[in-house]
């Protein structure tokens, strides 16, 4: 980008910032296959989704001392049941994408971030209202710039992903074991 | 040319990678897992939530015999005891107790905690032992000695002619090799983010985004009083480490220690 351009782009990012809604800044980093490929390197692992039922989701939920918000489980798993799993936690206000490894003793092979979501700004001032949007897909997303790779100042404490990472372990001792 | 973007979660935070380099898939792959394993390291010898890390391990007995440990934390304790006379006690990492009643920092290990400073600290060699009770926390400076660690790491492995842009960023906590073309949005005092360039290879900001009321918290070691701000302090300088412990200089003391700021070859704003 040059000068001009970059110019322009703060003048947009100006206007945009008057406008009423919701802002939310999403950065992209590997993908599923890639994250696959990263731990797992040719496994041959296949797609697998696995419905549970509300006796699973209520065990796990005690045990883990952490919310299960999705009856589903998806990803990938090789014939010795290593696990790849595409899971969604919540950050301050918006989703945030993640690849969970597990072994098929149950230990944690990687945690892979795939995009991470985050709302700036006077958009997220109330945070009760802006709940009831969580997750909604007519947020506008801004994907950061190919110039602007980071945002400094903004220390957001990974505990969500680490209960998330304790609600997969213990979704593996009650579910994913026994597939 | 070839890139990675990953990001994986350590430090307490979101640690982000970037490497663009002319090399394999494979090489960036590896070059990025052994960063990431790098800053694991340092993760569990600095961490003050678990039982088994070494800050742990001297707030329990370092008063009682000399303790061993790493070389990477005699780096941060011998940096932080530097700051901490440079800055006649404005930045002191004896200050778990403190964080820990004003409920900035839990007391998971439940040990009866202290409030003595940093000149009760002896260093000699790789060897640590207080003179008084003690209550070490290096969150102020671990993460960004983490990121220059992972930095420098990289940079070494790969040919830095084949080098675009390397950058590494722990929670704001930033290291960039191409800092002189780059730019990095930090948020202002109304939670907006705008746009900067970036005066030095490192830069680290705090703001209270995430705090709660959404201001800036930080303890004072010399009055003894949590200061709040509003605004977003930022600090660049070479290191990443230097930045990440002159935020809290900066929070404390205002344009006070211009010195200090000149030896690390610092710059701040506040915005």
């Amino acid at each position: 980008m040059n000068r001009r351009d970059f110019n322009r782009y703060l003048i947009a990012l100006g206007a945009s910032s008057l406008l009423i809604g919701q802002k939310v800044w999403a950065k992209s980093y590997i993908t599923f296959e890639q994250a696959k490929k990263i731990m797992w390197q040719d496994l041959e692992m296949v797609p697998f989704e696995y419905k549970m039922n509300k006796d699973q989701m209520k065990r796990i939920k005690e045990n883990s001392k952490t919310r299960v918000r999705n009856n589903v489980l998806k990803g990938v798993k090789s014939s010795s049941n290593d696990f790849l799993i595409a899971d969604q936690v919540i950050g301050k206000h918006e989703f945030i994408d993640v690849a969970v490894g597990i072994n098929s003793t149950g230990t944690i092979r990687g945690v892979e971030i795939l995009t991470y979501r985050e709302s700036y700004g006077d958009e997220v001032m109330n945070q009760k209202w802006r709940n009831q949007f969580l997750g909604v897909s007519s947020n506008e997303i801004l994907e950061l710039d190919d110039q602007i790779k980071n945002i400094s100042g903004a220390t957001m404490s990974c505990r969500h992903i680490t209960d998330g990472i304790n609600r997969l372990t213990h979704t593996w001792k009650e579910v994913l074991q026994y597939i | 040319m070839n890139q990675i973007k990953r990001c994986q979660p350590f430090l307490g935070t979101f640690v982000d990678i970037y490497i663009e380099a002319e090399t394999s898939d494979e090489k960036l792959i590896e070059v990025s897992n052994e960063a990431y394993s790098i800053i694991a390291d340092i993760h569990r010898k600095m961490s003050f939530h678990e039982a088994s890390s070494e800050v742990s391990r001297l707030n329990e007995s370092a008063y009682r015999e000399p303790i061993k440990v790493s070389q990477d934390f005699t780096q941060v304790l011998n940096f932080s005891i530097e700051l901490s006379i440079l800055t006649d006690g404005i930045f002191d990492i004896c200050i778990a107790n403190e964080l820990m009643e004003s409920g900035l920092l839990p007391n998971h290990n439940n040990y009866k905690h202290h409030s003595n400073r940093y000149e009760n600290i002896e260093i000699e060699d790789d060897t640590v032992f207080f003179k008084k009770p003690l209550s070490l926390d290096v969150g102020g400076v671990a993460k960004g000695y983490a990121v220059d660690k992972a930095f420098e790491y990289i940079v070494n492995k790969l040919d830095s002619a084949n080098v675009s842009q390397i950058s590494i960023n722990a929670g704001g906590d930033i290291r960039y090799f191409d800092w002189e073309n780059s730019w990095v949005y930090i948020p202002n005092q109304n939670k907006n983010l705008k746009p900067y360039q970036l005066l030095r290879p490192g830069l680290a900001t705090s703001s209270g985004y995430y705090s709660p009321g959404n201001n800036l918290q930080v303890f004072s070691p010399v009055t003894g009083k949590q200061v709040e701000a509003k605004e977003t302090i930022s600090v660049f300088a070479d290191k990443c480490m230097h930045a990440d412990a002159l935020t809290k200089v900066v929070a404390l003391s205002g344009g006070k220690y211009r010195c200090v700021f000149d030896k690390y070859n610092a710059l701040y704003m506040k915005n």
